[in-house]
C-alpha cells in the first residue's frame, strides 16, 4: 500500500469524523474466500466482497508479499514485505485485482477478479501474496465548522487480509517435525512444536491433540485447528484442561492436510505426521 | 466456497452460498472522547467505558487470527497544524470472544493480538475487541474537533 493512499484514506476518514462526531456505524465487508489458489493452468480467480453493513462501503484492494510465521513467543504473525527480493517466492508483483477500487452497496456482494501474469520462464513452485482489503463508509468528505469547545475522537480504518497462492508446474509439500515438547502447567498443557516445511509449496493443514490416560482412554481432545507452514515455525499451543488431572498421561499430536475451509482440489497431499509425548501431572 | 460466477464488477443480492469461513471485521463504535476540559486528561477505559472503540470480528469457528492496530500519537483538526496528544498503555485494549465488555481481558494494543474465533456457529462465531486511550489537552488547547485514524488489520494465521 502506498503512503499516499494511506494519507488519502486517513484524511478522508478524519474529515468525515469532523463532520459528525460520532455516529454509530456498523461497517462490515466480508471477504471470501479467505484463501485463493491460482495456477499456470488457471491464472484467474475471484474473491467476493459482501457488504453486511447498512451503508455503502468504499473498498480498496492491495497486493503485497507476505506469509505467516511464528515469533519468539510461539505466536503466529504475518510477515509483510513490500519490497521482496528476488530470492523469495513473491507473486505480489504480477497479481492484479480488477477492479482495485470499488463501492459496495449495503446488502450486496461484489466480485473482484484476481489475475496472475507471471513472468516468462518462471521456475516451478508456489508463489505467495496477500490481498489487503481496506474498507470505509462511503461518504463525502467535508470539514466541519469551527467549534467553541475541544472535542476528540478516533475513527477506524478496517483492513482484512486474505492469502493468494500461485502454483507453477508441479508442486509438492510436506512437513518435518524438528522437535516437540509438552508439559503440564496448572490448568493447561503447554506444547511446543518446531516444524519445517518440505517440498516447494506451503503446508496447509490442521493439527489435533489428544490427552490419553494410562488406560489408553482419551480424556480430552483439542482441534482440529488450521495450521500453515510456509518455511518453518516454532509454535506454542496452550491446551486448556476442563478438569484437574494427576498422574501420567500421553499427549498425541496429529497433523494432516485435512481442511474443511479450503476446497479439496487445491489441498496438496502430504503424509500425515503423528507424535506422542509423555505428560506428567503432579 | 462461493459457487456463483459473477462478472468482475457485477453486484447481486447476497445469497446463502457465501462461505461462513470468510473473515469480517466491523466497527461498532469509534473512540469518542467527547468534549474535553483544557488542561485535564481524559481516559476511556477499554473494559468499562461505553465510549470505548469496539470491533466485531467474525470468521470460521475456532480459527486463529491476528489483529494488528496502528495507533496514532496525536489527533488533529482536519489536516491542519493543531494537535492533541493521545496515548495507549498496556490495558488500553480489551478482548473477548463474547460480547461482554465487563469481562474482557485487557491487552496492550500496540502489540499483535493473536486469538481464536468463538467455537460457535454463525452468528455466534465472534470475537470482540474494545479500545480505550488517553487524550491530554493543554490548558491553552485551541477549540475544535480533533480526530485521528486507527488502522485495524485482521487476518487468519492458518493459510
Amino acid at each position: 500500500m502506498t503512503r499516499s493512499l494511506i494519507r488519502l484514506v486517513r484524511a478522508t476518514l478524519a474529515a468525515f469524523a469532523a463532520v459528525s462526531l460520532f455516529p454509530l456505524l456498523a461497517d462490515a465487508i466480508l471477504v471470501a474466500p479467505h484463501a485463493l489458489y491460482l495456477s499456470d493452468r488457471q491464472p484467474t480467480g475471484e474473491i467476493f466482497l459482501v457488504n453486511q453493513g447498512g451503508q455503502a462501503e468504499d473498498v480498496t484492494i492491495d497486493v503485497v508479499f507476505g506469509y505467516p510465521e511464528s515469533d519468539s513467543t510461539g505466536e503466529m504473525q504475518i510477515r509483510f514485505d513490500s519490497t521482496p527480493g528476488p530470492d523469495v517466492p513473491s507473486a505480489a508483483g504480477w497479481l492484479r485485482a480488477f477492479p482495485r477500487r470499488l463501492r459496495v452497496p449495503p446488502g450486496r456482494r461484489q466480485a473482484v477478479r484476481i489475475q496472475a501474469t507471471p513472468p516468462a520462464g518462471l521456475p516451478g513452485g508456489e508463489y505467495w501474496a496477500r490481498l489487503i482489503v481496506t474498507s470505509q463508509p462511503a461518504r463525502d468528505a467535508a470539514l466541519g465548522e469551527a467549534d467553541s469547545v475541544v472535542r476528540a475522537g478516533i475513527v477506524f480504518e478496517l483492513r482484512t487480509v486474505t492469502s493468494v497462492a500461485f502454483r507453477q508446474g508441479a508442486v509438492t509439500t510436506g512437513l518435518h517435525l524438528d522437535s516437540a515438547s509438552a508439559r503440564a502447567n496448572g490448568d493447561s498443557v503447554v506444547t511446543w512444536l518446531a516444524l519445517t516445511r518440505e517440498g516447494n509449496a506451503a503446508f496447509i493443514g490442521s493439527v489435533s491433540f489428544e490427552l490419553v490416560n494410562g488406560a489408553g482412554e482419551t480424556v480430552k481432545r483439542w482441534g482440529p485447528s488450521p495450521i500453515a507452514v510456509y518455511y518453518g515455525v516454532n509454535r506454542r499451543f496452550v491446551l486448556p484442561l476442563d478438569a484437574a488431572r494427576s498422574g501420567a498421561f500421553e499427549l498425541r499430536i496429529a497433523i494432516s492436510t485435512a481442511r474443511t475451509d479450503i476446497p479439496a482440489n487445491v489441498v496438496l497431499p502430504a503424509a500425515p505426521l503423528e507424535h506422542r509425548i509423555p505428560v506428567a501431572f503432579p | 466456497m462461493v459457487q456463483a460466477q459473477l462478472p468482475a464488477t457485477g453486484s447481486i443480492t447476497i445469497s446463502a452460498d457465501v462461505t461462513p469461513d470468510g473473515l469480517t471485521i466491523s466497527s461498532a463504535n469509534f473512540l469518542n472522547f467527547g468534549i474535553l476540559i483544557p488542561g485535564t486528561p481524559t481516559t476511556l477505559n477499554a473494559r468499562t467505558s461505553v465510549n470505548a472503540g469496539k470491533f466485531d470480528i467474525r470468521g470460521a469457528q475456532r480459527a486463529e487470527f491476528t489483529l494488528t492496530l496502528t495507533l496514532p500519537t496525536e489527533l488533529r483538526i482536519g489536516l491542519g497544524p493543531l494537535s492533541l496528544p493521545v496515548t495507549f498503555d498496556g490495558t488500553s485494549g480489551c478482548a473477548s470472544n463474547r460480547d461482554n465488555q465487563n469481562s474482557c481481558s485487557t491487552f496492550n494494543p500496540s502489540t499483535v493480538l493473536t486469538a481464536r474465533i468463538r467455537n460457535r456457529v454463525a452468528p455466534d462465531n465472534t470475537y470482540f475487541v474494545w479500545l480505550g486511550g488517553t487524550v491530554s489537552p493543554t490548558v491553552g488547547q485551541s477549540p475544535g474537533v480533533y480526530t485521528a485514524v486507527i488502522s485495524a488489520l485482521v487476518q487468519y494465521t492458518g493459510n
